[in-house]
């Protein structure tokens, strides 16, 4: 079948340019969005830390919920929650145990801490009122206990 | 030949479409390498405070801070270079892990060690320098790795290196030699305490991989002192 010559619609091309120009922005928008929320998440971590480094270590071990709920109110998902977990690392035998409120922490003990949650990609589900594509941030520091809680 | 009705119109959206990719592509890779040197810093500054572990013995025993596993003057029988071991291996474990490194084998090679990274963009790290400057007895002890023994197995056969005059003074009457990023006074030419140094080198790569040939530095310097509180 013989095509039909200058069949192509002049709206049509201009329609397509704006639709996927239109996508491509959104989702660098969106994308950027992200990475900054990533890094001010990074940014109050890092803070958080060097608090903790001044009363070593034990405050933010006893105390799981402060990092938690400061990073909550942030431009986190609703539907992965954050997850603030300590860890304390045995040099010697090179074991590794999960540290909660009661545990005890040795001086110059190598300690653990690991943030997981995602932030939102898209806008809100109108429906559950939730975000409907995520991007799993996590973010692991380690350093050492400089104070002793036993 | 006449061209196609509407072939210019496709061609400009199709030229306006490959151009909004392109400053996209353009503005994630920089936001991501900034986000990853964010990181790096943040990193390397938890592992420099995890190396800074205080000897609460020798601190118990003679009030001189010292990095953990010092144990005392030398004169005593003290072992320098087991503190710097301990202290050297807390930093690297700690800038794996943060880097989000693999599990640590205890004698793993620090430049193989650091080759994991959690980006393309930021790869082969490699720690260029690893000074620890025990103050004591009113001057500094320094013991470092050379850049050509950067080697975890070597480290033992250091020594000690005393170092009143290199580049490490207290006294104002006395010029301080060395690089700026190894001053151990204040502005008032009062020693800041025992000290640990790092400097660590990575290569700078684009998200996609591609290396682009040049290294970067970062240096970071924490420094540990007895505050005094004035009732």
């Amino acid at each position: 079948m013989k095509k039909k010559e200058g069949s192509v619609d002049k709206i049509a091309i201009a329609l397509m340019t704006i639709i996927i120009g239109g996508i491509l922005t959104f989702t660098n928008i969106a994308f950027t969005q992200a990475m900054e929320t990533k890094a001010q998440l990074n940014a109050v971590v890092r803070e958080y830390l060097l608090d903790l480094e001044s009363n070593g270590w034990v405050a933010g071990i006893n105390d799981n919920n402060t990092l938690k709920s400061e990073l909550e109110q942030m431009k986190v998902s609703d539907k992965t929650a954050v997850v603030v977990k300590y860890y304390a690392y045995d040099v010697n035998t090179g074991s590794k145990r999960e540290l909660t409120s009661s545990s005890k922490v040795k001086y110059g003990e190598q300690i653990e801490i690991v943030v997981t949650g995602a932030i939102p990609i898209t806008q809100y589900d109108y429906k559950e009122g939730q975000s409907i594509v995520e991007i799993p941030f996590e973010i692991t520091r380690k350093t050492v206990a400089k104070v002793v809680n036993q | 030949m006449k061209k196609k009705e509407g072939f210019v119109e496709f061609a400009v959206a199709l030229f306006v479409i490959f151009m909004i990719a392109i400053m996209i592509k353009f503005t994630m890779d920089f936001r991501e390498m900034r986000l990853v040197d964010e990181y790096l810093e943040d990193a390397l500054a938890s592992a420099v405070l995890g190396a800074a572990v205080v000897d609460l013995d020798t601190y118990g025993a003679t009030r001189d801070i010292v990095i953990q596993g010092y144990h005392g003057r030398e004169s005593e029988g003290a072992d320098p270079i087991n503190g710097f071991r301990q202290s050297y291996n807390n930093f690297v474990e700690s800038f794996k892990a943060s880097l989000g490194g693999t599990p640590v084998e205890y004698n793993e090679k620090p430049k193989k060690a650091l080759e994991y990274g959690r980006s393309k963009v930021i790869d082969n790290i490699t720690i260029e320098s690893f000074q620890v400057y025990n103050y004591v007895g009113g001057s500094y002890r320094r013991l470092y790795m050379p850049d050509d023994l950067l080697v975890w197995d070597k480290i033992a056969d250091l020594s000690p290196v005393v170092t009143p005059n290199y580049g490490v003074t207290h006294a104002k009457t006395n010029p301080i030699v060395g690089s700026s990023s190894e001053y151990l006074v204040d502005l008032d030419g009062n020693a800041i305490g025992t000290t640990i140094y790092v400097k660590i080198g990575y290569s700078l790569a684009l998200p996609n991989g591609k290396d682009l040939g040049t290294r970067g530095f970062r240096e970071y310097k924490v420094s540990i002192y007895e505050e005094v509180v004035t009732p």
